[in-house]
């Protein structure tokens, strides 16, 4: 291990389509997940369990988060730890296929209240992931000794709770069995402080120093954060389900208080860039950061008695700042960062191997991906996050507005990326054609 | 014979090893590069060991990591690595 840096293994990636296929086919599957919150309008936030909602909200945290999510394992696991993920060639596709055909089917039996489609989604999902992390499980445990492959095995764990609560409400929905919506909020812990907070705060070791040229992240947060965070979430699901108010707050208190500890360190590091140069992943990992901080003062605020997040607006705009607040702005963020780092990574290689194409100039990163078209999708972001949070406490048609404003946000960022691939396609064509 | 110094620990991917590949190429015989990055760059050893270069990677003074390349063969800059 190298003092101060990290351990980046680039000659154990998988191959190149593995990742690149998830981190392009998610912002299209996650921008259907707003249409159809712009079609259905003001009458699918009149209640955090509309259908519609909880349809439109999974093509969001499944076809755009977790299939980014599990694409970044795949690719960032083997690389930071040197622990490849088994059988990562079909392990990847296979859970992809799943969240993404399966996201798509629940989203679609739950608008139209279709059972057998309901079902037929619970079993796709629940099946790729438990593919997915069954490997990642194995992979993680090998990893054990790394923070981010600590984090990232915390993360896949908590996956698992999101995972199997959920095919059970999809049972549910699907009229298989009793719909136990009193377990809601559990489901909704681990999917966000669990699997989505601890997998953000086990990638941010990595990508943070390296793309956004901030000191490293202190050891002492590295090595405790994710761990009090997962912590916190166990201490707080057994007061929670056994019904220990005193319990439940303080597992509350020290999870939620891990990931703004976290969010609050990384804006610190940050403000130390040692080059400010303006930068859009920059500008999308404050947005996120800020949010989850933001996030944490009204579960404070509701701790304290002075927010019901029992009432509907709340609660709403609640789910609206991790999500989209936090969870979209960072995913976001770093396919900008990844997508094109990766396609450049495999044309310089693909060059060093072809002596005629080694005198040949490929485009750099920010060649790949000029920064003008990012910049200008990030207030198309701004604009969803903004008015989601609006149509979450005042409804009707905010909700419409929201919803298109979000498929906007994300099919804009997917012709960005297909932008990079395209170019370095190009690029790619040309070194082969030159050997 | 000469040491030539890159300074890119305060670059962004995927500047460092842009410059350290240009920079590679202009070494002539006996020199070496001595590159300073805040991190060791694992990706550039497999291509500088394609393209024909060395290297020994030690803890730095100014920078966390330092990276010293030379043309592989060349034994007058190899000595003058052995001694840095």
């Amino acid at each position: 291990m190298i003092p101060g840096g990290g351990d980046l293994r680039f000659d154990r990636m998988p191959p190149r389509w593995v990742p690149l296929r998830a981190f392009l086919a998610a912002p299209v599957l996650g921008g259907f997940g707003g249409l159809m919150l712009g079609i259905v309008g003001g009458s699918a936030a009149e209640s955090r369990y509309v259908g519609e909602l909880i349809g439109a909200l999974h093509l969001v945290t499944l076809g755009f988060l977790t299939l980014v999510m599990v694409g970044a394992v795949v690719q960032v696991l083997p690389v930071v730890t040197g622990v490849p993920v088994p059988g990562a060639s079909w392990v990847g596709p296979a859970s992809q296929l799943g969240v993404a055909g399966g996201s798509l089917a629940m989203a679609g039996g739950l608008a139209g209240r279709w059972g057998p489609v309901i079902g037929a989604g619970g079993i796709l999902v629940g099946a790729g992931l438990t593919v997915f992390a069954a490997a990642g499980i194995v992979a993680a445990w090998q990893a054990r000794r790394n923070p981010t492959g600590r984090a990232m095995g915390l993360a896949v764990v908590s996956l698992v709770v999101v995972a199997t609560l959920g095919v059970a409400f999809l049972a549910g929905h699907a009229g298989w069995t009793t719909l136990r919506r009193d377990l809601t909020d559990v489901h909704l812990a681990w999917a966000l402080i669990g699997w989505l907070g601890l997998l953000v705060m086990g990638v941010s070791f990595q990508v943070v120093p390296m793309f956004q040229v901030t000191p490293q992240y202190p050891q002492r947060v590295q090595h405790w954060i994710p761990a009090a965070g997962f912590l916190g979430l166990v201490v707080w699901t057994f007061g929670r389900v056994g019904r220990w108010s005193p319990v439940a707050a303080v597992g509350a208190v020290v999870a939620v208080g891990a990931v703004a500890i976290h969010a609050g360190v990384t804006l610190w590091l940050q403000a130390h860039r040692r080059r400010k140069l303006r930068d859009v992943t920059t500008d999308d990992w404050r947005l996120g950061m800020a949010s989850v901080i933001v996030a944490a003062l009204l579960v404070g605020a509701a701790g304290v008695g002075l927010v019901d997040l029992g009432r509907t607006g709340p609660a709403l705009a609640l789910g609206v700042l991790v999500v989209f607040g936090a969870g979209v702005s960072v995913v976001e963020g770093m396919l900008y960062k990844i997508v094109p780092f990766l396609s450049w990574l495999h044309l310089q290689n693909l060059v060093s191997r072809r002596e005629a194409g080694a005198a040949m100039r490929i485009r750099n990163m920010r060649q790949l991906l000029p920064a003008s078209g990012p910049r200008r999708q990030f207030v198309a972001h701004l604009v969803a996050v903004v008015t989601s949070l609006v149509a979450a406490v005042a409804g009707g048609v905010w909700v419409r507005i929201a919803g298109f404003a979000l498929a906007v946000d994300l099919w804009w960022l997917a012709w960005e990326l297909a932008g990079v691939v395209r170019r370095s396609n190009q690029d790619r064509r040309e070194v082969l054609g030159a050997s | 014979m000469a040491e030539r110094v890159l300074d890119v620990s305060d670059l962004e991917p995927c500047e460092p090893m842009e410059r350290s590949l240009a920079a590679v190429d202009e070494l002539g015989p006996g020199d070496h590069l001595r590159i300073l990055h805040r991190r060791e760059p694992f990706p550039l050893y497999e291509i500088l060991t394609e393209r024909g270069f060395a290297h020994r990677t030690i803890e730095g003074r100014r920078t966390p990591i330092e990276i010293l390349v030379w043309r592989a063969g060349d034994a007058e800059a190899e000595a003058a690595v052995a001694d840095a």
